[in-house]
């Protein structure tokens, strides 16, 4: 029999010539004997072990682990649908825009058309933007790492206004940015201050300026990003302060847009933290630190 | 039935646009307002802006602070007689969930996914 363990056969063994008082255990029975409390032993050590693995597994480490990867799966979930969502508004949008365009073009309505063009020049801008955001989420790991340098305040200044122009052209906006110059990862600056400036524009109050101040400071540790508005706000209470699960999958109807997920998507992914202060009718502000050397 | 107004909310003025000009198509005749906020909508609706109106309302069921069917709920519970005011939901992607609860209101009488297209109107129209 392969299932032995030596030191218990040979305390086995001493113990029985002890206690029947012979020298040696030829005895066939008194050997399977040995064999049997040895495979007994085996047996209860293996089942012990796999109590043990048991407990671990459902101790509070593994209960919380699973739990973070529960949420993690939730909120790709939702964030998956969301940015659906998106890009079929936005597509939808240019499919009826050129249908429109062929309609008005028959009839020669110029200045129908001309209206049509930016409005299909916006959607498909704001569709290039929530996928160049996608992307960069999903750079490879390489790509991720050689990316720090010194941002120029005017420069980023500069690339964000770019692309948000569109949203200036329906909207009375007054924009004041207060940019230091620091070392961080640019586009992570850039997708952040777009998306949340865009919310802001686009969640302002009608036929009232969307004032907006985005500040970017720092201390030796930290990158501090704000931005405030004075937009409808957000009602915390009714969204639980599940801010990011407005786009759930069995009730996809707060829209806020896929903006505000893309923002939290990159915050976490550079272990980042976000605050939102919100009261409806009032304004939001938004807050988000990160390390200034983030490990990845 | 014949509308003497036609009110249509979405919070994309994209969308709106483009809905507003294929709803004029079908409905030539017809007044047509739009709205990109449910609130300000809301507002007018419960001074009784159009109380005079006989109304279709094409609504987009995502938008913020109040969502389409919250805003429906508001309207039935702040007003008992709601003869006047028909309602098209619009969504960009047909949900069960969705399709069950328009039918907890008597208000809402059809349904479209996104984009809105002549037939789909003229469709609702012709089958009641």
């Amino acid at each position: 029999m392969s299932l032995t363990n030596k030191p218990l056969t040979r305390l086995l063994e001493r113990q029985l010539k002890k206690t029947i008082g012979i020298e040696t255990i030829d005895n066939p029975k008194l050997k399977e004997f040995i064999n049997l409390v040895n495979e007994a032993y085996i047996f209860n050590k293996e089942e012990a072990e796999l109590y043990r693995l048991a407990e671990d597994i459902s101790s509070k480490d593994y209960t919380e682990l699973n739990n973070k990867l529960q949420q993690k799966i939730s909120f790709l979930d939702t964030f998956n649908h969301g940015l659906a969502h998106d890009i079929k508004n936005h597509s939808t949008n240019i499919i009826g825009l050129v249908n429109m365009l062929k309609k008005y073009t028959q009839n020669e309505n110029w200045r129908m058309i001309k209206k049509i063009i930016n409005n299909i020049d916006d959607s498909s801008r704001q569709l290039t933007s929530i996928v160049e955001g996608f992307l960069f989420l999903s750079r490879n790991e390489t790509d991720k790492k050689e990316e720090y340098e010194i941002i120029n305040p005017k420069q980023i200044i500069k690339s964000v206004n770019n692309e948000i122009e569109y949203l200036k052209q329906r909207k009375e906006v007054d924009i004041t940015y207060d940019i230091e110059e620091i070392e961080f990862i640019e586009p992570i600056i850039k997708i952040i201050f777009v998306n949340l400036i865009s919310n802001s524009i686009k969640y302002s109050k009608e036929n009232k300026t969307a004032t907006i101040s985005v500040r970017l400071t720092s201390d030796r540790q930290n990158v501090f990003l704000t931005v405030k508005d004075n937009g409808i706000g957000i009602d915390l209470k009714d969204t639980n302060n599940k801010l990011f699960n407005l786009f759930n999958n069995s009730n996809a109807t707060k829209g806020y847009g896929v903006g505000l997920f893309l923002v939290k998507k990159i915050t976490d992914l550079y272990q980042g933290t976000i605050k939102i202060d919100s009261e409806l009718n009032k304004g939001t502000i938004i807050d988000i630190v990160f390390n200034k050397k983030i490990e990845l | 039935m014949t509308p003497t107004l036609i009110i249509l909310i979405d919070d994309n003025p994209i969308t709106l646009f483009y809905n507003e000009d294929v709803v004029r198509e079908v409905f030539s005749e017809v007044k047509i307002i739009t709205y990109e906020s449910s609130t300000t909508f809301l507002e007018d609706f419960l001074a009784l802006k159009f109380s005079q109106e006989e109304i279709l309302l094409f609504l987009d069921i995502s938008m913020p602070v109040y969502s389409g069917f919250e805003l429906l709920e508001e309207i039935e519970e702040e007003i008992d007689d709601l003869n006047k005011l028909s309602v098209i939901m619009l969504t960009s992607s047909k949900m069960k969930s969705d399709t069950e609860k328009a039918t907890r209101f008597p208000i809402i009488i059809s349904y479209i996914e996104k984009p809105v297209t002549k037939l789909k109107i003229t469709d609702i129209f012709h089958n009641a």
